[in-house]
Formats: C-alpha cells, sequence, structure tokens
C-alpha cells in the first residue's frame, strides 16, 4: 500500500451525528475525528488502491489486530481490484472479496462511529459515499469462570462474563433452539450498551416479550455500566425491597428460566442477567435443587425459608419479647436470659440495635477490603469484638448470638441479603416500640405490599398467593421428580393473575 | 377491577368471620352444649340472611348490591349507599374497638388507645389503597396461620383434654341461647363484605357463600368443642377461651402459645379491617369514577381517620362501649345492610343495558 498524504491536523468542529459520509475521503476522515473530539483511540490507516485513496478507521484496544491483518489488510492488498473505477465500486467489490460474518454499511458519521466503537473496522474509499464496516472485533476480557454468586455443587462451573456475545454463545450453547430469540438492542444515548434481550418464541408471552424490549429501547439512562441499571425500569413498580427481577450469574439457570417462558436480558460489561419476571419462591430455589434428590431438595429448600423468616424476624421477635412478653419464653431460658440482661448496660433494643449495625460495618469492611485483610478483620470482628463486648459487659451474649446467627441465615438466601437487612431493623424498631403488636402491624402492611405487587401481569407471591395449587405441587417447596416435572410442563404465563387469581377456581375451590 | 375466584373469596370470608371469634364477651362464654346449638342456628338464619344477596348474583350477574340500585336511580343508590356505609362503619369500629381492647389485654397493656387503634387502622388503610386482590391474597397467610396455631393448640393440649367435660344435652338456658344466636349474627360482617365484593368473584360467586357456611361452622363448632373439653366449667369465666388456652399450650420453643395467637388473631383483624375500609373505598368508587385515584384515596382516608375517631370516643368510655355493644349484638346493622338493602335491590335494581363480555383488568 502506498502511503499519500492526508490531512492530520486535529479538528475542532461542532458535530452533527446525522453528517452523511463524503465521499472526499479527506472530508470523511476529518469529519470522523471532529465527532470522536480527537480521540488518541481512533486510529486511521491510510492507503490507495488502484489510485483510489482509502481509510481504515478502528478503535484502538476493539479490535483483533491478527484478524484486521489477515481479513481486511492482507486481502485488499493481494487480489487486484484492477476493475474498481471509483470508490464505490471498491467498497462493493472488497465487501464480496471481504467474507466477513459482520459486514455493515454505514452512511452517517453517526453509524459509523458507533460501528467503530463496537469494534468494526470501516474502510472509507475517495467517491464512496458510504463507509464499509467490517467486525473485526477482539478485545481484552476475563476468561469464562465459575460465578462468584450461586455457587452449586454439581451443576454448571460456567459463569457469564462481561462481553455479551460470549455470554450470547454460552446460553445458545445450551438451547440449540431454532425458537431461542436473542435480540440485540442499544441502550442508553451516550453508552450504546449492547443489550440482549432472549426468549424462547414458542413459550414466552408475546406481549410479555415486547413491554420488556420497549421499556429498553425508550430507557431514558445515558448510560448502562450494569445490569443493575436496568432492573429498576423494569419493574413496574419502580424497584422496591423485594426485586421482581431476577439476577443470576448462571447461564443454565438463565436457560432453564427461559425455558419457564420467562425473558432473559443479557446486557454488555456485566457477568449478571435479568430475568423477567422475578417470583419470591424462586429466591429459595437453585440449580442445584434440580440435581439432588427431590427430598433432600425439599429439606434444603424449607432450611432456605426457615433463615430467611429468621433473618428477617429473629432480633425483632427477641427484643419484642424480652421488652413485652417474656413469659413467652422458657423459664430457664428466660432466668438465663435475663441475669445477661442484667450485667449489661444497655436495654435490650439499643443492644440490639448497636450489635447489628456493628455486625453491618465489619461485613461491610470485609467486602470491600482484599480477602487477606478481610479474613483479619472477620477474626477481630467475630471473635475479639463479640467475645469482649459480653465479657466487658456491653452486651449480652443472647444478643451476640442473636445478630450472629441472623446474619448466617441472611446468607443462606443470597438474593434476600438487602431486604432481609432493612427487614430486619425496621423489625427491630417495630418490636422494640411496640412488640408484637408492633412487628405483626408491620408485617401485615408488607405482606399487602407483597401481594399486591405483580410483574407483567404474574403476581409476585405465586404461585402461594394466589393459590395455584398445579404449580404449587409441582415445583414451589417440593419438587417433583423429572419424570413429574417433564409431564407437567408449564410456563410463568400460567400464574398470570388472569389466569390464576380467576380461572383456577376449579382448582382453588 | 380485581376479580378473584369463588376460593378465595370463601377464604376472605371465613378470616372475616373467625376474626370476630378474637373476643367473646365474658356473657357469652359458656360451659356446656348451648354454643353448640346456637351456632348451628345461627348459620342457618346467616345463611337465610344470605339469600337475598344470593338471588341478587344471580339476576345481576357480575353486579354488586349498589350497581343495579344505581343504573335505577342515582338517588336510590345513593340513599342505599349512606345506609349501607353507616352499617359497614359500626362494623368497622366494632371490629377496630374489638381488636385494640383484645391487644392491650392481652399483649400491650400499656398502650394507649389510640396509637394502637390508629397503628391498626393505618396498617389496614394500606391495604386498603393496595386493593381488594391484595387483601384476599393476604387471607391465605392469615388461613394458614390460624390453622397451624389450631394444630399447635390441639396437639400441645392433649394431655390437657378432659372428654368427660362433654356430656349431651339440649339447650338449657334460652336467654343464653338468644344472645349467643344473636351475636352470632351481629358477628357476621362477612355479609358486608359480599355485598360489596360478589361482583370481583369471576364465577359462580354463590358457592364461596355456602363453602364459608360450611367450613366457618366447623371451625366454630371445632373451636367450641375444644374451649369445652380443655377448660370445661372454667369457660364460664373467661373472656378469651383461646387465648387462654393457647398459654397452656407449651411447644418447647415457646412456653405458652398465646403470644403466638393474639399475632394470629391480630393478623385477622387486620385483614378485616383492611376488607371493610376496602368495601368503603369501592362504594365511594362506585360514585367517583374519575380516573384520578387520590381524591378516592383522601376520601378513604378521612373515613379511615373517622372510624379511629369514632373508636376511640366509643372504646375508651366503658358505658358508651356497653351501649354501642348492646346496639350491635341486636344485628339490626346485618339485617339492614345485608338483608334489607339487597332485597330492595333485588327488587328495584336495573339490569345491564347489554350483556358485553368483560375483560378483567390487572391489578
Amino acid at each position: 500500500m502506498a502511503k499519500k498524504k492526508f490531512s492530520q491536523k486535529p479538528v475542532s468542529l461542532p458535530f452533527d451525528e446525522k453528517t452523511p459520509i463524503s465521499p472526499d475521503i479527506n472530508a470523511s476522515c476529518t469529519d470522523m475525528r471532529a465527532l470522536f473530539g480527537n480521540s488518541s483511540d481512533l486510529i486511521v490507516k491510510y492507503a490507495e488502491i488502484n489510485n483510489i485513496n482509502i481509510a481504515v478507521m478502528t478503535c484502538e484496544g476493539m479490535t483483533d489486530k491478527a484478524v484486521l491483518a489477515d481479513m481486511i489488510y492482507r486481502p485488499l492488498t493481494e487480489h487486484a481490484l484492477s476493475d474498481c473505477k471509483d470508490g464505490n465500486t471498491l467498497l462493493n467489490n472488497a465487501a464480496r472479496l471481504l467474507m466477513a460474518e459482520d459486514q455493515k454499511q454505514a452512511y452517517t458519521c453517526g453509524e459509523a462511529a458507533a460501528m467503530i466503537m463496537s469494534g468494526f473496522a470501516l474502510i472509507f474509499a475517495d467517491g464512496a459515499g458510504f463507509a464499509l464496516g467490517i467486525g473485526v472485533q477482539g478485545y481484552e476480557h476475563r476468561a469464562v469462570e465459575e460465578p462468584s454468586t450461586h455457587i452449586n455443587l454439581r451443576a454448571s462451573r460456567e459463569g457469564f462474563i462481561e462481553v455479551v456475545r460470549a455470554n450470547m454463545s454460552m446460553v445458545r450453547r445450551r438451547m440449540k433452539s431454532p425458537t431461542l430469540v436473542m435480540n440485540l438492542i442499544k441502550a442508553g444515548s451516550r453508552s450504546n450498551t449492547d443489550v440482549c434481550v432472549c426468549y424462547l418464541s414458542d413459550r414466552a408471552d408475546k406481549q410479555m416479550v415486547s413491554e420488556v424490549t420497549g421499556r429498553i429501547k425508550e430507557l431514558p439512562l445515558s448510560t448502562i455500566l450494569c445490569s443493575d441499571f436496568l432492573q429498576a425500569f423494569l419493574e413496574k413498580s419502580g424497584g422496591t425491597l423485594f426485586s421482581q427481577v431476577t439476577l443470576t450469574e448462571r447461564p443454565d439457570t438463565f436457560v432453564s428460566k427461559l425455558y419457564e417462558g420467562r425473558v432473559g436480558i443479557i446486557v454488555d460489561g456485566t457477568p449478571f442477567a435479568l430475568i423477567i419476571p422475578g417470583l419470591f419462591i424462586e429466591n429459595f430455589h437453585t440449580m442445584d435443587d434440580y440435581t439432588h434428590h427431590p427430598d433432600f431438595s425439599a429439606f434444603v429448600r424449607a432450611l432456605r425459608f426457615i433463615a430467611f423468616l429468621l433473618a428477617a424476624f429473629l432480633p425483632g421477635l427477641y427484643v419484642a419479647l424480652c421488652n413485652f412478653n417474656p413469659e413467652l419464653f422458657r423459664t430457664t431460658l428466660l432466668l438465663n436470659i435475663y441475669s445477661s440482661i442484667q450485667t449489661t448496660a444497655y436495654p435490650v433494643l439499643a443492644e440490639c440495635l448497636i450489635m447489628y449495625i456493628l455486625y453491618e460495618i465489619m461485613r461491610e469492611a470485609g467486602l470491600r477490603l482484599p480477602k487477606s485483610v478481610g479474613h483479619a478483620v472477620s477474626i477481630v470482628g467475630g471473635l475479639v469484638i463479640g467475645e469482649i463486648t459480653v465479657t466487658a459487659g456491653l452486651m449480652s451474649a443472647p444478643v451476640v448470638l442473636i445478630i450472629a446467627a441472623t446474619g448466617l441465615c441472611s446468607f443462606a438466601v443470597p438474593d434476600l441479603y438487602e431486604s432481609c437487612m432493612i427487614l430486619r431493623l425496621v423489625f427491630i424498631l417495630a418490636g422494640g416500640f411496640f412488640g408484637l403488636f408492633g412487628i405483626i402491624v408491620v408485617t401485615s402492611a408488607m405482606l399487602f405490599r407483597l401481594c399486591s405487587k405483580s410483574s407483567y401481569g404474574i403476581p409476585y407471591l405465586s404461585p402461594i398467593a394466589p393459590v395455584t395449587l398445579k404449580s404449587i405441587l409441582r415445583d414451589s417447596f417440593y419438587r417433583r421428580n423429572w419424570q413429574a416435572l417433564t409431564k407437567s410442563d408449564v410456563t410463568v404465563s400460567e400464574l398470570s393473575h388472569k389466569k390464576s387469581d380467576g380461572n383456577d377456581s376449579e382448582r382453588n375451590g | 377491577m380485581n376479580k378473584i375466584s369463588w376460593g378465595q373469596m370463601t377464604v376472605l370470608l371465613i378470616i372475616t368471620r373467625i376474626s370476630a371469634e378474637m373476643i367473646i364477651p365474658g356473657e357469652l362464654t359458656r360451659y356446656g352444649s348451648d354454643r353448640f346449638w346456637s351456632l348451628l342456628a345461627a348459620k342457618l338464619a346467616v345463611l337465610m340472611l344470605f339469600l337475598p344477596l344470593i338471588f341478587l348474583t344471580v339476576r345481576f350477574k357480575g353486579d354488586n348490591f349498589l350497581l343495579p340500585a344505581i343504573r335505577r336511580s342515582k338517588i336510590l343508590g345513593g340513599a342505599l349507599a349512606v345506609i349501607f356505609v353507616v352499617a359497614l362503619a359500626a362494623s368497622t369500629v366494632e371490629t377496630l374497638v374489638n381488636l385494640q381492647l383484645y391487644v392491650s389485654d392481652v399483649i400491650f397493656d400499656s398502650m394507649l388507645f389510640i396509637t394502637g387503634a390508629a397503628a391498626v387502622a393505618a396498617a389496614a388503610f394500606y391495604g386498603a389503597l393496595k386493593g381488594f386482590s391484595a387483601i384476599s391474597r393476604s387471607s391465605i397467610f392469615a388461613l394458614t396461620l390460624f390453622a397451624v396455631l389450631i394444630v399447635l393448640i390441639t396437639v400441645t393440649s392433649w394431655e390437657n383434654m378432659d372428654v368427660t367435660f362433654l356430656y349431651p344435652s339440649f339447650i338449657r338456658d334460652g336467654n343464653y341461647f338468644m344472645k349467643s344466636f344473636f351475636s352470632e349474627i351481629s358477628s357476621c360482617s362477612e355479609i358486608l363484605v359480599f355485598a360489596v365484593f360478589c361482583k370481583n368473584i369471576r364465577s359462580k360467586p354463590n358457592r364461596s357463600v355456602f363453602f364459608y357456611l360450611g367450613a366457618v361452622l366447623i371451625i366454630l363448632e371445632g373451636l367450641n368443642l375444644l374451649y369445652n373439653i380443655i377448660l370445661g366449667p372454667y369457660l364460664s369465666a373467661l373472656e378469651y377461651p383461646l387465648y387462654y388456652i393457647s398459654s397452656l399450650s407449651d411447644i418447647v420453643i415457646f412456653q405458652r402459645l398465646d403470644g403466638i395467637d393474639a399475632v394470629v388473631w391480630v393478623f385477622c383483624g387486620i385483614i378485616k379491617l383492611a376488607l371493610l375500609f376496602a368495601a368503603a373505598h369501592d362504594i365511594l368508587s362506585s360514585f367517583d369514577t374519575s380516573p384520578v385515584k387520590l381524591r378516592r384515596s383522601i376520601g378513604l382516608a378521612v373515613y379511615a381517620a373517622s372510624i379511629v375517631g369514632i373508636s376511640f370516643f366509643i372504646g375508651t368510655d366503658k358505658p358508651r362501649l356497653d351501649m354501642f355493644e348492646t346496639f350491635m349484638h341486636s344485628a339490626l346493622h346485618i339485617a339492614v345492610a345485608g338483608t334489607l338493602i339487597p332485597l330492595i335491590v333485588l327488587i328495584a335494581g336495573k339490569k345491564r343495558p347489554q350483556a358485553k363480555g368483560e375483560e378483567n383488568e390487572e391489578n
């Protein structure tokens, strides 16, 4: 390729993204530079083929240089394009010559810029009113590893990574069905993040799919850095304590939810995919439940449910009973608690609040620190502070035990950790000021809230409230064996309250 | 409009009725079989009281007691609605007062009446705002809790049961029988709930009445049996029999079950209150059909605040409370709002101009 002098001057022009690509290559390059604000990562390579000036534009770090050389530079230089008399013909012939999977044409500078930033190499030619984009994406990314959350014993070890296309391939590998539809949408007016909406066309509710897609297209966000940014906009209630959107890092969980007729969303730049709609009961389910024996799975699910109840209610109940209804404790336990309380400086409510806040601070500190230091924090927090506060008479042993136990319980249901954390605080205060009465009033209000929630027509508490016996008996608290599961194949849209609140009257009755 | 199944309505009606069971006035707790017969007779009477409503749901499919009356004449509808709301308010006040008295008697004796009533009313108001569907779904949890409580009490009180406390007899005290009979009917505010929400049942609304009556009869007779065989002759001296039975129950984790018993009743009570508030809200919505919900919500808030105020006025003064209870035990409000008004609507109501395939809206 012969080099020719081209304008390399930095430009700073006010720029409109809709400006059409100029047939003059110099003008096009100037326009593109202006659009990128003379950014250093815009690479422009000039060449001349058959007396026609061309420029290849890429974005530093977004392309695979070996692929770029093999797929673009080598074919363009090695193959004679002698019959090309102008830029248009050159690019059209190049389009046929370069057998790239991902090939597009850009007619405006905005389109060209979006393609460059997505890892395309854009070929501009003198006299052509468009640019030819060849997909040569190749950026650095994390290897596929075991997910850091939702760890399972027998299920797959693969977890999503930050690259949307790699995640899409992981999904496709698990569902080799033409009914699996994956729609890539650009979201975020400024970040132009790739968001992939996945669903099984023969199982997902069409209305739900179009509503989800519509919401993503109309997102008022300018930048999307992780999937949680979308979460609040996908929930009809605008985001509450209990999320109606499930997050997963596991492709196998993702695919299993798609099979149930849900809509999945993979967001570029995050290993956490979203699943819609999310139901309350699913927080107690894991992939391992489907690999273990059903009886064992039922036992573990029950444990998780008990852990959730303890995590949310135990400290509040303890404060309520100590303050207002100590007669409910067994006599020996009451005496022990009473003797503990007698030796501490604070009332039970204050004790519980201080210990709870201390625990959360320790957890937060341990979470953000490097692992080695995190262990030290755990030792200092768990052993030293726990032991010393009791022996120094600052806290009573039962309170330390209860806060530690609830902390442990809340990790048994990781998806509900945040909800548990808030609820625990609310119940401690309610129990401290109003006893059991306060707890039940707050619980009632919470239950009304939960019962009123529905996501895309599916009640959040289904299949328990409203009762859908078929689903309860199939896979809620107890998972039936695989033979039975295969026979009674259901999709999530069957829990829609249009059906479950009404048409299941026969089942409910 | 939130549609539910008749099964869910049955659960709602059961919860509404059994929440009234938390307080059996001292004069109505009586050892013996009199209550057994009064319950039986009362349920038959309640069925009779339900008849106009049952016919109404057959004649005016998809309507409640009010809509056909409004269609005939707004003045008629308005007049009936006012009478109905007064009866509904009386029931709501009775529930709130009883609930608050129960709470201050058994789990929180130092609580101010107004604080407790306001807290409960606030939770119920919130439930009413969340909608009829939310309340009906919550009732499933309440019924489950109630069932668990009864099973726990039965299992743990096994040793305290004495079947020799049972003896076959018929009505020994006619005066008590009548009192208990009318008390049972007056506790039947679920007829008011059904009158308002029968339009929200997707199909076969009458099934919920028959199933609820049968289930409630079994539950109440079962509870009565439990009171008699555990408490025996002491039953006549107690006001909250189930509370005392649960205080004798030891489930190892807790030495007594009375706290759990109180929790269940308060929960049931809140659901009933929410339902009564939602009924008032629904009646208000029949006249204010504007899409702006705020005005109706403010109306409901004013209504709830008035109920708390009236409850405070009645509940904090013994003579006033006695007078109110005497009136309520006459079951006049049930007869008027639950039977007479539906009867009038049945005769004077107007059917919908044309039957349209109703589409059920979402929450």
